[in-house]
């Protein structure tokens, strides 16, 4: 039945895709009591009263919201009919919808109990096969499709362009459906099931179905989850790279590089299925972004290590890769994976592309020369005599700041092509692009500063590592804590305290290495002779 | 060199101090990261007051400009003192001409450039564009002569002295409220003047799921007010005799009913038609232009075989099919149920592609038989203010009978349909509306929604008063009289006309299939220009501009207009800059490869090689 194909938020996906998502959005798992996302739609369309209602699966965390319209704190997962029947509950969703409508500020509260509404929504129009946009248009896949409920509706002139024996023939279809499922006979189920799919895609469509291979793509790209086992990859490599690192056993090499490697085809793969898939250049998105940076992270780091054959690049950088790729996996509501169509100035615009590619690549290289900052503090806090090494790894870190630099001065004036290309502005000061250029002015004056003679050994690392918070600010703040300007495509809300976390974490471990340098005060000052002038 | 240097002429001492501080390298990372916090606070204040606000504060600021200046002169005198450049060099001077370059664009495009956005209606023509200043135009009607005056803008709402302009013969034109961010609402209140008013009830009508809070204002004479509400409606009337007092809460018994009764509503007004045999020609609906011809009647309605046909001649299921036309044009298709009057009445074919509505605003209602007039005044809440004006009355069919009395305000009366209970919460027998703006918080998203709006009156130049003033949202005009005179004074975005003009043949925008989203806008053109003689047809889409002359349009978004006509927005733009801030752009990004990747050692064997 996953094959079935549905019209779902301007896109034709497979009906794996939308259960997906469904299941995701009511409950914030990927199966529920041991049913796939499939089996659940059809679980709410067929035994929804008998079943369905009186079980406790929608998710609610939020705890004030909670408290205020009476819930039971320790419960994560209400059932349909209980939050219908909570009168306050029905009463602050009211009030909350009438605020919004007059765009008046709403509370955190408020917006929670909006969210209840739309999972109460949209199982009922599950229920009611009102989204079920499943009956094909025969006169193409870019017309309106028919949802479910339309059948039922036979008395109005809702759009059924089929001839009376085929709409026959689909009711009988259902009910059998319906009467194997609520018999739970698997045989029936099994018998009529295909034929109910091989209908939809050959009788009613007159051919105009999506082709199967693309259907059984996307499922496959849904269970398979490719971005998951890169990181499970990555981390492992990570482990064997480290070990290596430490004991120089050769084994350990062999498995960490070939780890890695096998990783990164994986995380490759995922890129092309999922551009495939989505039939547009890989980064749209905020969490296609944070795949991308992930991944040229690596390449990046290859390509250093192409230079000076040193493993501790890879690996620093496999670290950002883990940690960019389980957040993506892990943070639906907040990096929405989810395929959606693009708002019209961003589609099919080849310096848009250029461009988002450009800047994200820029990120990379920044989060590169991140990790190997970290890398640097973390051996001036640890074994802050051995300046050889410091200077070394800050080389590397060196090196792949200025790829951050170039690629994110050619990125930002790229962004000012598209925008001349698109609307007629070079600039527009949009905060997009002003914080892409104040994370360039940041990275300058720190390259600067070095020149001054004000940033030596460790204060130019600690800067660098610091500066990587503009970017950080350019990458999520603006979309995510500034949310206004043009670049509305990505933004979001969440994760805010994780950012800030890591904010945290970071300028702790900083303030940790410099009072650790202080103490040891070992002459740091850049070797000119394996530091370059420029 | 100390000497040499005290012999210079203090004009030349202090140039030459200046240029060794502005080529210092530390100032230039202080200036880089000054302009870095600045722009950071830019980024601030757009996302809490909006883009136009971050622009008058920061961005379009003449001390905005003198930091860039001065980050400017920097990299000048930076790049000066290293003078002669060496061969490693190279990538240095490179990165800083061409950031020199771009400055230097950006002031060509800030200084000469035009920026703005012009809405053409399909099927007109247009050649002026909006600039984004606000301006105030004062037109003298006798002579004709046109003043033109800027506004100044601000952040937030600002009373007092805005703005001043003297309009001779001891008389001034005085702006002394600005909004930044306006939202007109509907203010009702006693009329200041008696006699002048009209009558006006708010009423509220609530259940368990809906709470309805209207204002009913009684504008015409002799005619209900009437505010349809899906099956029900509340009617506010005036009574003017103490008769109609009577026969208000005694109506006459029901007219024997004809056999079946149309009933059309067109924009609040309503037409009553007898489905009778004289209705298969086509009638007028009043003065609407519209004629209505009934083309099937069906007693018993049955869909068979995917057609609808009467079964039997037994009124079970009675319904019509009619035709609409304007002129001698059909326009619509209606099926009408007397049982079912929730259908959608429209034929699919003819309903809007966007709303699913119906075009022209008809909704029809069948009734039939007895029901005829009992359906017809269910869900129905009257008020009536009474002829003396000191009392308000109110009647309620409901299905399960009628109430009716007098209205106290304040206090809940049932009205016996749907668990529906109504009360008049304020009453003004003599009311004023005015339409009065009101500052509003900027929310994240786009500012350019709301319309600034300024407060104007006019005053003898001692300062006295000589009207209570009026309110000006943009786009809005009003005459006014001066001592003797007429002016007509006009407020809006600083306009600015083209040489040529644009006629929008088709406006036309795709949407993702099964979703009402936009996923494209396209409109169709043609360039009048008086200059040339051939009128070019032309395509601009998201993406695809159109050059002409030095001007390029870009598609940039739409509107819908009254009566459903779309209105295509295109930004404008002339920027003389450009190609100036693209080469400084790639000298910019080529110098920093160079500087980077090209050291000296690999430039020697390079040109080493090329010397051979």
């Amino acid at each position: 039945m996953a094959e079935i194909a549905i019209q779902d938020r301007g896109r034709l996906k497979p009906i794996d895709t939308f259960a997906m998502e469904s299941l995701l959005y009511l409950t914030g798992k990927r199966r529920w009591k041991g049913m796939s996302p499939v089996e659940c739609v059809f679980g709410w369309l067929f035994t929804f009263e008998e079943v369905w209602d009186k079980e406790a699966f929608i998710a609610i965390h939020y705890l004030p919201l909670k408290k205020q319209v009476s819930l039971p704190e320790s419960r994560n997962y209400f059932s349909p009919d209980e939050l219908r029947s909570n009168a306050p509950l029905g009463k602050l969703i009211r009030e909350a919808a009438i605020k919004k409508q007059r765009k008046e500020k709403i509370s955190d509260i408020e917006k929670k109990a909006i969210g209840v509404q739309n999972q109460l929504s949209l199982i009922h129009s599950i229920v009611s096969g009102a989204v079920l946009y499943i009956l094909p248009n025969p006169e193409g896949t870019d017309r309106d499709w028919a949802s479910l409920a339309s059948l039922a509706q036979q008395a109005s002139d809702a759009w059924l362009p089929y001839e009376p024996d085929q709409k026959e023939k689909l009711g009988e279809l259902i009910k059998s459906l319906l009467e194997a499922y609520t018999a739970s006979d698997a045989g029936a189920w099994n018998e009529s099931a295909p034929a109910f799919q091989a209908f939809l895609r050959d009788d009613l469509s007159k051919g105009r179905y999506p082709r199967r291979f693309s259907l059984k793509k996307e499922i496959h790209y849904n269970h398979f989850r490719p971005f998951r086992w890169a990181w499970i990859f990555y981390a492992t490599a990570f482990v064997g790279l480290l070990l290596y690192l430490v004991s120089s056993y050769s084994i350990c090499k062999f498995i960490g590089t070939s780890l890695l490697g096998i990783a990164l085809l994986t995380h490759m793969y995922g890129f092309i299925l999922r551009c495939s898939i989505t039939e547009r250049p890989p980064v749209t998105s905020m969490y296609e972004s944070v795949i991308w940076v992930s991944f040229v992270c690596v390449l990046f780091s290859l390509l250093i290590w192409l230079r000076y054959k040193n493993w501790v690049i890879p690996t620093a950088a496999s670290v950002f890769s883990v940690a960019g790729l389980v957040l993506g996996d892990n943070l639906p509501s907040v990096l929405d994976p989810g395929i959606h169509p693009l708002m019209p100035v961003l589609r099919s615009n080849f310096w848009l592309t250029i461009h988002v590619l450009t800047i994200t690549s820029s990120y990379a290289a920044f989060a590169l020369s991140l990790c190997l900052g970290n890398v640097v503090l973390g051996n001036y806090l640890f074994r802050p005599s051995n300046i050889p090494k410091i200077q070394q790894f800050s080389l590397f870190m060196y090196r792949a700041q200025q790829i951050g630099v170039v690629l994110l001065a050619a990125g930002t004036i790229l962004g000012g092509v598209w925008a001349d290309y698109s609307w007629g502005r070079f600039w527009g000061w949009d905060p997009k692009e002003v914080w892409a250029l104040i994370a360039l002015l940041v990275y300058v004056a720190v390259l600067h500063g070095r020149f001054t003679g004000w940033l030596r050994g460790f204060g130019f690392v600690a800067c660098t590592v610091v500066s990587f918070l503009a970017i950080l600010m350019a990458w999520y703040g603006v979309n995510f804590v500034l949310g206004a300007g043009l670049h509305s495509y990505g933004f979001g809300s969440g994760g805010l305290s994780y950012v800030m976390g890591y904010v945290l974490l970071q300028l702790a471990f900083i303030g940790a290495a410099y009072s650790r340098h202080r103490k040891v005060r070992v002459a740091d000052e850049i070797n000119p002779a394996i530091f370059p002038r420029t | 060199m100390t000497g040499a240097f005290w012999k210079l002429a203090s004009f030349e001492r202090a140039t030459f101090e200046a240029f060794r501080f502005f080529s210092s390298l530390k100032l230039a990372v202080v200036s880089i990261l000054s302009l870095a916090v600045i722009l950071a606070g830019g980024t601030v204040v757009e996302s809490l007051y909006g883009m136009r606000s971050a622009h008058l504060l920061i961005y379009g600021t003449w001390w905005f400009y003198g930091v860039l200046f001065f980050l400017g002169t920097n990299v000048f005198c930076a790049a000066l003192s290293r003078y002669p450049w060496k061969r490693h060099q190279i990538g240095f001077v490179l990165t800083h001409a061409g950031i020199l370059t771009v400055l230097l664009g950006s002031f060509l495009t800030m200084r000469f450039g035009v920026d703005g956005s012009m809405p053409v209606t399909e099927g007109s023509a247009g050649n002026e564009m909006y600039l984004p200043e606000p301006e105030l135009v004062v037109v003298d009607e006798e002579t004709e002569r046109r003043s033109r005056y800027a506004v100044p803008e601000s952040v937030t709402e600002k009373r007092g002295r805005v703005l001043e302009i003297s309009l001779g013969h001891s008389s001034k034109l005085a702006i002394d409220h600005y909004i930044p961010r306006a939202l007109t609402s509907r203010v009702i209140s006693p009329s200041p003047i008696e006699g002048l008013g009209r009558p006006a009830v708010r009423v509220e009508l609530f259940n368990d799921q809906v709470h309805i809070d209207e204002w009913l204002i009684h504008d015409h004479p002799g005619r209900a007010k009437e505010l349809p509400l899906g099956p029900a409606v509340i009617s506010f009337n005036k009574l003017w005799t103490k008769d109609a007092e009577k026969s208000f809460l005694d109506p006459p018994g029901p007219k024997p009913a004809a056999p079946g009764t149309l009933t059309v509503n067109y924009r609040g007004e309503r037409f009553e038609l007898a489905v009778d045999p004289t209705l298969s020609s086509w009638s007028p609906l009043g003065k609407t232009g519209f004629e209505i011809r009934i083309a099937r009647f069906l007693p018993h309605a049955v869909v068979e075989n995917g057609k609808l046909i009467s079964r039997s001649r037994n009124p079970v299921n009675p319904a019509v099919d009619l035709l609409v036309r304007r002129g001698l044009k059909e326009l619509e298709k209606h099926t009408v149920f007397s049982n079912f009057p929730e259908f959608s009445t429209l034929h699919r074919k003819h309903q809007n592609k966007n709303t699913g509505e119906n075009e022209l605003g008809l909704q029809f209602r069948l009734a039939w038989g007895a029901q005829a007039i009992a359906a017809e005044k269910t869900g129905r809440l009257e008020l009536v203010q009474t002829a003396d004006d000191k009392r308000l009355l109110y009647r309620v069919f409901g299905k399960n009978g009628n109430t009716k009395g007098k209205v106290t305000i304040g206090s809940v009366i049932g009205t016996g349909w749907m668990d529906l209970g109504f009360k008049v919460s304020e009453w003004i027998p003599s009311a004023v509306e005015e339409y009065v703006p009101r500052s509003i918080e900027f929310l994240s998203g786009s500012d350019s929604e709301y319309p600034s709006a300024i407060h104007l009156r006019t005053e003898s130049t001692r300062g006295i008063a000589s009207d209570s003033g009026y309110w000006l949202t943009e786009g809005v005009s009003r005459t006014l009289t001066v001592g003797k005179r007429r002016i007509q004074v006009q407020y809006g975005r600083r306009r600015m006309v083209l040489p040529f003009s644009i006629h929008l043949e088709k406006f036309t925008m795709g949407t993702d299939p099964g979703t009402q989203r936009a996923a494209s806008y396209e409109s169709v053109i043609t360039v009048k220009d008086p200059e040339s003689n051939s009128e070019p047809k032309v395509t601009i889409s998201m993406n695809e501009p159109l050059q002409q002359g030095r001007y390029t349009f870009y598609q940039a978004s739409y509107q819908q207009g009254a009566g459903k006509t779309m209105i295509s927005i295109f930004a404008v733009n002339y920027d003389p800059g450009r190609f100036v801030k693209y080469g400084g752009a790639l000298l910019m990004v080529l110098g920093i490869l160079v500087m980077f990747y090209m050291n000296p050692h690999y430039w020697d064997k390079m040109l080493g090689v090329r010397k051979i």
